[in-house]
């Protein structure tokens, strides 16, 4: 008996159901589903819909897939009536209500299977022929089974509604509901008459139901109606027994737990007590601590977990794995074997040729045996050779078996990498749902969008960043990391990003598709963009373009600012610390630098490093750039003068 | 026609008995190493048992010798001139048949299912070989279908890529997806996870494994072997060419949910250099396809049954 066992069996049952459900009938109970949810109920209650959650357990009990095809029609249909009903509950809450009806429908059957199938595999109930005999035992055991199941079904709904109508609402910006709850918690579906309608008998009706149809319904029946209801077993005190065993199970695991935990920690404890290794291996690591902490840590406290950090590192390990595939293990383990494997095919033919030539042997030496009535009469090498041709034929058998393992060891390599391949991916999608989610509550809660905008703003605008680095995943990474360690709190982060800079020009053509679909006119829509944009909202880089055109559009519209810029006086006026339109020019373009490049004292060392060293040659380039103008103005005045 | 049912042990004594050479085309072959396995003890039980029915006779000096009969019927059994098997997927847990013939002689030879007994039937007629193949593929194809003949020339990649194919279509229709689509990443999947390899016992000739070993290792020739189906108009693109499918010739031929039943027919003629026809057909109601595997490439054809019984089956079998 074991829990895993459970887990398999019940997998496999629930695959047996699928396939064995004809489709019509799924798509059958999945339209009556939605014919029940597309019906409106005061305040929109899920729970106020008649027939639906007690006659739930009963069609899944019976079978599991059909419970959640019906499930998934009422949930289709409830959800597309919930923008007609009177509630002030956002649309998308509701999602959790169902999600919980679905749970509600899958579980009475899998307790009441599951449990059933621990019963057995405990040895309390006879099998008859592999299956579960129909026993009184077996059909309490399903019915309690599909009890549990529903309970807990129901609290998951309970938990739902409690979220959708008082957690939910307050982090999507809206208001919690709390008298509408407790009217929903007392609608039709959990006041006390439903609820025993619903759980005690649904429950354990679908449980029984399930246990009967999985063995064989009618061969049974037919065979109590012969009269053979006398055959029928009834086990000795069934609670007793599981009472019984449950309650030790627990003291004996709980004891044996405690002292085998108590005692390996004490052993670990005495036995590394004043190692040297461990001595030293404990002061290595508070050095390397200290050291790392010193150096990465500018308040002294522990940050969080950096997942940027971590997805980029994830992506150097991706592509670390994907070299290493390639030269270490396809070097060093797959072509080894898929070496051994030719070289067995050689061998193969090899054995089968001398199988051929020993057994020719044998043929030869068997037309020279005579057999009496109570003799056989062999040549003397008849024993020989028979036992070269026996020994040719397990050879050739044991080539075969050999052949075999190495295949299921390439097989097993192949699949292992495989695995890795699939947790780095499984792991980067992660972040990506969490990029979105976490863009989602920005979008949702700063600018005011409705959720399906917000949602559909994050995905895009992820996705883009996502498209755009895979085509360099290893060199973007790269970026973001050295960015991260050397820019990390000021500006030049920020504009450096790959990330942020595609993340920020996604956002730009997104918000200004959305405007212009909605307004049809593109001044509109651009006068809307623009404010973003001075907002900063498209990132840093926009931003500075945007504002570096429109000062250019200043000098444009008053022509004498270029001249009196290009006809400075030169040198001389810069010398003599007269401020001329060029001297202000280049002021600006020092004080953006030194805006953009500027850092906290809290700073990692590293950054002030880098942000000090980039800004002193900017500056060094910017009065270079100053210089050179000046000199060429001076001397085209000179010749003018 | 006399009728002998004989145990494994009085087969092998029998052989014993008749000190004939013994072919390796004789299904009897395989008792070699049942013989080399049993003692005395068992040898001469059986010989007793034998003795009881007038298979075994004692001669004059004491030693036991067959029957005349028998031991013509062993003379065929062992060193036939002509040897037919037939035998069909539906009948997979059943032993094939087999009709042997020397000189004017035929035999019928089959063993038990559990391969515990033999049967021996004789003297047949050669005709009678002919018409029991007809009668049991017969038995599955409807006579008076009217099918138009088709031709599939395929290249050793194509074909060992067509089987990868059938075996993924196969695994769609197990999960109901009724599509023969198939994602290119998968097909390269599959190759590395070595699925043609389950298709090694019907890779008899050595070139055809030569070929799924290349195309396991090289990915490349495998995007060849699909660019040339695809120019060849045997698959389809979808998605921009993420996704390729049968089309509508070759879905016809090979759909797996019309085929009712795969039949194997082998005749060996044992002469100095021995010449072996082996065929298999794949049986539809209407229609026997029959994959033809040269030095190069293999040729698929699709027949109805009168014109397969006028073209192969009276030919191998006259």
């Amino acid at each position: 008996m074991s829990i895993s066992g459970v887990f398999g069996y019940l997998r496999n049952y629930i695959w047996n159901e699928f396939y064995t459900t004809p489709p019509l009938v799924r798509y059958g109970l999945a339209g009556l589903g939605f014919i029940l949810g597309i019906g409106t109920t005061r305040y929109g209650h899920v729970g106020a819909h008649p027939y639906f959650l007690e006659v739930l357990p009963l069609i899944s009990g019976y079978n599991p897939i059909l419970g959640l095809y019906y499930a998934l029609g009422f949930m289709v249909g409830d959800m597309i009536v919930k923008p007609f009903e009177s509630t002030t509950i956002p649309w998308v809450l509701f999602f959790i209500i169902h999600i919980a009806i679905i749970i509600y429908a899958v579980l009475p059957p899998l307790f009441s299977r599951g449990l059933v199938y621990l019963v057995y595999s405990m040895g309390l109930f006879k099998r008859d022929g592999g299956l579960p005999a129909l026993n009184i035992g077996s059909l309490i055991t399903s019915a309690i089974g599909g009890l549990i199941g529903v309970g807990v079904g129901l609290w998951f709904i309970d938990n739902a509604m409690h979220y959708a109508y008082i957690d939910g609402p307050q982090v999507l910006g809206s208001y919690p509901d709390e008298a509408c709850l407790s009217i929903a918690r007392n609608s039709d579906m959990f006041n006390p008459a439903r609820v025993s309608t619903a759980t005690l008998f649904s429950g354990p009706v679908g449980g029984i139901l399930n246990n009967l149809v999985s063995i064989g319904f009618i061969p049974n029946v037919s065979r109590l109606l012969k009269g053979e209801v006398s055959r029928l077993e009834v086990p000795r005190s069934l609670e007793k027994q599981l009472k019984k065993m449950t309650k030790e199970s627990k003291v004996v695991k709980e004891i044996k737990g405690k002292v085998s935990q108590a005692k390996a920690v004490k052993t670990i404890k005495e036995k590394t007590a004043g190692s040297p290794i461990v001595d030293t291996l404990k002061g290595y690591l508070d050095k390397v601590s200290e050291t790392v902490g010193e150096f990465v840590v500018p308040s002294g406290d522990w940050q969080p977990v950096n997942l940027n950090l971590f997805g980029n590192l994830l992506t150097f390990a991706d592509e670390g794995f994907d070299l290493f595939s390639k030269y270490v293990i396809d070097k060093k383990y797959i072509d080894p074997l898929e070496r051994a494997f030719s070289n067995l095919l050689n061998r193969y033919y090899e054995a089968t040729y001398m199988m051929d030539i020993a057994k020719n042997d044998y043929k030869d030496v068997l037309k020279k045996v005579k057999i009496k009535w109570n003799l056989v009469i062999k040549p003397k090498e008849y024993t020989r050779v028979a036992k070269r041709y026996m020994d040719s034929v397990r050879k050739v058998k044991s080539l075969v078996r050999e052949g075999r393992a190495i295949h299921r060891e390439i097989m097993k390599i192949k699949r292992a990498k495989g695995f890795v391949k699939g947790l780095f991916r499984w792991t980067s999608n992660i972040l990506f749902a969490r990029d979105v989610a976490s863009d989602l509550a920005v979008y949702r809660v700063d600018d005011g969008e409705s959720i399906l905008g917000a949602f559909t703003k994050s995905f895009l605008t992820n996705y883009a960043v996502k498209r755009v680095t895979d085509f360099n995943s290893v060199g973007f990474a790269t970026m973001e990391m050295v960015n991260e360690v050397a820019f990390d709190n000021s500006e030049a982060a920020e504009i450096i990003s790959p990330t942020n800079f595609i993340k920020g020009e996604a956002k730009f053509v997104y918000d200004l598709g959305e405007n212009l679909l909605r307004d049809r006119s593109l001044s509109k829509a651009w006068s809307k963009v623009r404010k973003n944009i001075s907002k900063g909202d498209y990132g840093k880089v926009i931003k500075y373009v945007y504002s570096g055109f429109e000062e250019l559009g200043e000098y444009a519209r008053d022509p004498r600012l270029f001249r009196e810029v290009l006809e400075n006086k030169g040198l001389s006026a810069g010398l003599e610390g007269v401020e001329d339109k060029a001297g202000e020019f280049y002021d600006g373009v020092h004080k953006r630098i030194d805006e953009v490049f500027k850092v906290s004292e809290k700073s990692w060392k590293v950054t002030k490093f880098a942000a000090g060293s980039v800004r002193t040659v900017l500056h060094g380039w910017t009065n270079l750039i100053e210089l050179g103008h000046r000199t060429l103005t001076s001397i085209t005045g000179w010749f003018r003068g | 026609m006399p009728v002998g049912v004989f145990t494994k042990d009085e087969l092998a004594t029998m052989i014993l008995l008749s000190r004939y050479d013994i072919s390796q085309f004789s299904p009897a072959a395989k008792l070699l190493r049942r013989i080399a396995e049993m003692d005395d003890k068992t040898i001469l039980n059986a010989a007793k048992n034998l003795h009881k029915v007038n298979v075994v006779w004692e001669r004059r000096n004491g030693e036991l010798d067959l029957h005349i009969v028998y031991s013509i019927v062993m003379k065929v059994l062992l060193e036939p001139e002509d040897v037919v098997t037939y035998t069909s997927v539906r009948n997979l847990f059943q032993s094939s048949m087999n009709f042997l013939r020397r000189s004017k002689t035929t035999i019928f030879f089959k063993a038990t299912d559990d391969y515990e007994s033999f049967i021996i039937g004789f003297p047949l007629e050669w005709g009678h070989v002919y018409e029991w193949v007809r009668d049991e593929i017969l038995d599955v194809v409807d006579e008076e279908a009217d099918v138009e003949s088709m031709e599939l020339e395929l290249s050793m990649e194509e074909y060992v890529m067509l089987l990868t194919l059938q075996s993924m279509f196969l695994d769609r229709l197990r999960k109901r997806k009724k599509t023969p689509r198939f994602k290119v990443t998968d097909i390269v999947k599959a190759f590395g996870d070595a699925v043609p390899i389950t298709y090694l016992t019907t890779a008899l000739k050595p070139e055809l494994l030569d070929t799924i070993l290349n195309m396991m290792k090289n990915e490349e020739l495998i995007y060849d072997t699909l660019d040339n189906m695809v120019e060849r108009d045997l698959l389809k693109i979808y998605r921009d060419g993420s996704e390729v499918g049968y089309s509508k010739e070759l879905l016809y031929m090979l759909d797996p949910r019309k085929i009712l039943d795969v039949s194997f027919l082998i005749r060996v003629a044992v002469e100095e250099e021995p010449k072996a026809i082996m065929m298999n057909f794949v049986l539809h109601r209407d229609k026997i396809l029959r994959a033809e595997v040269g030095d190069e490439g293999v040729n698929i054809k699709a027949y109805d049954f009168e014109s397969f019984d006028n073209e192969v089956l009276r030919p191998t079998l006259r």
